[in-house]
């Protein structure tokens, strides 16, 4: 199966080089270029992809600036004439750094490291843990997956509520997405993962967990759909 | 060195053959179609580097150059492109677009050189293309 991708670039013969790349390859579908910081957050709002090729800076900004604003964690590539940005990639966990202009080869090379990346993640994503363990308090804590309702993003700390307790630890919510046992539990929002079998009732954009209200937010509404089954 | 021979296009020596085969191999239409693109949108991107220069604008000028730096890489100008380079590590350089004059000057004689080698270059492939055809 193809990865779908967006460009993200304002200068068009570099975009329209990459999508060459792209359709030579057979392996990726572009779905849209955008120009700028706006459109692509736009585009990502209401669309999800599986790979960004990410130029650095944009008009409206800096093309970091659509990652810390979308509430899903697709591949990065970034793609950038200079090579000062890729301190900043690694910070942002992007998969490879192309520097403007680059050959088809090189091209090549990073998206093995993409699909090599993907079917790394695909197999976390198939393990049947039904715990996890956190470090809260000074502690390694065991918790069962099917005690936990939800888990919330704080800032750089998570808590992660059960019906008994909550739990803080210093976390995030893009990186325990593709920790937690994603059979069991969807990331709804960019602050929030919640435990599938624990949501009560859903009335639009909201979730109703044991008398707590979760925003869905419209980047992820569509997996939303599809994982609850809602005919 | 220059990958030309009587059964293959010939490129001007301001173009790096190597650089455009490194990238493109030997499609000449699609080495065409970037040309024409490239010069598609050069007076919008110099203007940019016209304008935020008489504006005294160092941030957007820098903005500017650095926009269309790369696009010299695409027609096989690495040359053009390092000078675009040293142009915009300059402006981290001043306070000021008046401290920039003389390397504006030669920014800009370097880029209307270079537009016209491309220009011509793109001719020569249209022609190419078309007598290939």
């Amino acid at each position: 199966m193809k990865l779908s991708c967006i460009i993200v670039e304002d200068l068009q013969v570099a975009a329209d080089y990459l999508k060459g790349c792209c359709e030579k390859s057979g392996r990726i579908e572009v779905k849209a270029h955008c120009t700028n910081v706006t459109e692509a957050i736009n585009f990502l709002d209401t669309n999800s992809v599986d790979l960004i090729f990410l130029d650095v800076e944009i008009p409206g900004g800096q093309g970091f600036d659509v990652l810390d604003k979308i509430a899903y964690s697709p591949k990065v590539i970034l793609t950038t004439s200079k090579t000062e940005y890729a301190y900043n990639g690694f910070e942002y966990n992007v998969t490879d750094f192309l520097k403007k202009p680059f050959s088809y080869q090189r091209f090549s090379d990073a998206l093995k490291k993409i699909e090599a990346t993907t079917t790394t993640s695909k197999n976390n994503d198939s393990n049947d843990d039904d715990h996890i363990f956190i470090k809260s308090d000074g502690k390694l804590v065991r918790l069962k997956n099917d005690d936990i309702l939800y888990i919330e993003s704080m800032g750089d700390y998570v808590k992660f509520v059960s019906a008994e307790k909550k739990y803080v630890a210093l976390n995030t919510i893009k990186n325990l997405e593709t920790k937690v046992n994603t059979r069991q539990f969807i990331k709804v929002h960019r602050s929030y993962i919640v435990n599938i079998s624990k949501v009560d009732n859903i009335r639009e954009n909201t979730l109703f967990v044991k008398g707590s209200e979760i925003p869905v937010s419209k980047a992820c509404k569509a997996e939303v759909i599809r994982r609850f089954n809602i005919i | 060195m220059n990958r030309n021979n009587s059964s293959t296009f010939s490129f001007s020596e301001k173009i790096d053959a190597d650089y455009i085969f490194n990238m493109y191999e030997d499609d000449y239409p699609y080495i065409e179609t970037m040309f024409k693109t490239v010069l598609d949108h050069f007076d919008a991107d110099r203007l940019a580097i016209l304008t935020n220069f008489q504006q005294n604008d160092l941030e957007l000028l820098r903005k500017a150059v650095h926009k269309i730096k790369p696009t010299f890489g695409f027609v096989g100008m690495p040359d053009v492109l390092e000078k675009c380079k040293a142009f915009e590590n300059k402006c981290y350089q001043v306070q000021s677009t008046k401290e920039l004059e003389t390397d504006y000057k030669y920014l800009l004689s370097t880029l209307e050189d270079a537009h016209q080698a491309i220009i011509n270059e793109h001719n020569k492939l249209v022609s190419y293309n078309r007598s290939a055809a």
